[in-house]
């Protein structure tokens, strides 16, 4: 594992929980992403990449190890933990993410409402702009999520399984607009269960049961690496069965 | 003095309790229809009950010790509901028992006229100090509601997400959400005079849930929600006064009984849209 000035992300040995919980949901996480890189997190349900993605961003402290971010995060949750019965449209979720950089005595500068507008054209949602964000289908709130962040601004975009349960349209549109985040020098981190596009990604990180299973380009892992956080049934405990990450 | 000869004049502290009802139930009853906090509303007035006759029973001053009670129990319940969501209900639920059963035990401990106006309110015994209270904390709720109604709003569609740490956003979510909270405790304190304990979660909460139901957008929800409380407290006030029924339980009555209205009114407009509105070519009807 090189830990370099390059580094967005580092973590060594990291153990993340939740307060209150006897055991960490997530232990023994060593990893660096670099400066524009892609990675994709896998694992299935339960195996820690939220509890991950909030550690990174800041809502979740680590319990143990060590985790450094350099610069801001712009975090896209999930779209279900979005309520809809605040009626609020796809374009005020948006302006959202320029709340950090106004004013309190201050509405948004008419150049982040602007952006914000624009961010949903990227998304293309553009024609439902002023809709309310309840009237939109799950495809369609993630990109509107997905906008918030894009305005909100930062150097990672983290995002929390933009791709689940949604319409192959929208899911096409996410991966154009995080392409041209990345070609714009973003570092992506996107936790996904979509194996059939691991390519797109420069690396990934495999966590299975709160443990880390691998880190490495998706070329290099072993072939029954993805089965065995898939299909297999783990508790969260000691991490006995990590195989060492690729060269 | 103005302010003398103004207090003295019973009209005019039923209008001014009035208007400083309407301001708190538009300033944060909105957000805590909006926020799902109707229960901690209630909670808060519970405690109150409890500061402010733990102060009665020590000759203390009620308002203060009440404010400081509902303020810290809102601000740590409603905080354990972000972090631990499953357990909030149980948790505010026991902020409500505890401070109702502390609120019981002190009043028989102390003056119980003083004690019961603290569960059930009372305009008649309403200092002018609490008056000016209630004013004071109307105007200070609707001062946050402008500079911070945008982060109440955040923390509404997406509670406890998007403001982590790294996201630049952090110190002034959390301090808005903590802001709210306590606030919800001290406007629940402030409105002991008008409704009691028992009922001034309901003012906060009642009107807000009507004006919900014709305009949900918390740009028109607000002030909808301040022009309408007002209304009702100033009929209910006026009310009861004028047949000397329990100001609280005459404004919540009122309140319920127009909330009854606008959504059986509400639910027909719908109904009648629904019906007027032509069947798509081709769809079965039975």
């Amino acid at each position: 594992m090189t830990v370099t000035s390059q580094s967005v992300v580092a973590a060594s040995d990291l153990s993340v929980g939740y307060p209150g919980e006897p055991t960490p949901a997530l232990t023994g996480a060593t990893f660096a992403i670099a400066a524009g890189e892609a990675v994709a997190l896998l694992g299935a349900n339960g195996s820690g990449k939220s509890t991950l993605l909030k550690a990174i961003t800041g809502e979740l402290r680590p319990l143990a190890g060590r985790l450094e971010v350099r610069g801001a995060v712009a975090a896209v949750a999930q779209q279900e933990q979005l309520r809809r019965d605040v009626p609020i449209t796809a374009v005020e979720l948006a302006t959202m993410g320029a709340y950090h950089r106004t004013s309190l005595l201050r509405r948004v500068a008419k150049a982040d409402r602007e952006f914000a507008r624009a961010s949903l054209e990227r998304v293309g949602l553009g024609e439902v702009a002023d809709r309310p964000v309840s009237e939109l289908s799950g495809g369609q709130r993630q990109r509107a999520l997905l906008a918030r962040a894009l305005v909100h601004g930062g150097k990672l975009l983290a995002l929390d399984e933009p791709l689940s349960a949604i319409d192959p349209g929208s899911a096409q549109q996410i991966h154009s607009v995080l392409e041209e985040e990345r070609a714009a020098g973003h570092t992506l981190l996107v936790a996904t269960h979509d194996l059939a596009e691991l390519h797109r990604w420069d690396r990934v990180l495999v966590l299975a049961g709160g443990c880390q299973l691998a880190f490495g380009p998706p070329s290099e892992l072993p072939d029954d690496l993805l089965q065995q956080a898939y299909g297999t049934s783990h508790g969260h405990g000691p991490c006995a069965h990590e195989h060492p990450p690729p060269a | 003095m103005l302010a003398r000869v103004t207090f003295d004049d019973p009209a005019v502290r039923l209008v001014l309790l009035a208007l400083a009802t309407g301001a708190l139930a538009g300033a944060l009853g909105s957000w805590i229809v909006l926020r799902r906090q109707a229960f901690l509303a209630h909670a808060s007035g519970a405690t109150a009950f409890a500061g402010g006759s733990v102060a009665v029973a020590l000759s203390a001053p009620v308002l203060p010790v009440a404010l400081l009670a509902a303020a810290l129990v809102a601000a740590v319940t409603g905080r354990a509901a972000v972090r631990r969501p499953e357990q909030a209900q149980v948790a505010t639920g026991l902020a409500l028992a505890v401070g109702l059963a502390i609120g019981v035990v002190a009043t028989r401990s102390g003056q119980p006229q003083t004690g019961t106006s603290v569960l059930l309110g009372s305009t008649l015994l309403a200092t002018d100090g609490d008056i000016l209270a209630a004013l004071a904390v109307a105007a200070v709720a609707v001062a946050l509601a402008l500079t911070l109604g945008r982060w109440w709003l955040v923390g509404a569609i997406q509670p406890g997400g998007g403001t982590g740490a790294r996201s630049g956003a952090s110190w002034i979510a959390r301090s808005a959400d903590l802001v709210l909270l306590l606030m919800i405790g001290v406007a629940a304190a402030a409105l002991l005079p008008v409704a009691g304990a028992l009922l001034a979660g309901t003012l906060l909460v009642v009107p807000a849930s009507t004006a919900q139901r014709i305009a949900p957008h918390p740009r028109r929800l607000v002030p909808l929600t301040a022009l309408l409380a007002t209304a009702e407290l100033l009929a209910a006030l006026f009310l009861a006064d004028a047949t000397d029924l329990a100001p609280g339980a005459t404004a919540a009555l009122l309140a319920a009984a127009v909330d009854i209205v606008v959504a059986i009114g509400v639910l027909m407009l719908r109904r009648d849209a629904a019906t007027r509105t032509p069947s798509a070519p081709g769809a079965v009807t039975t």
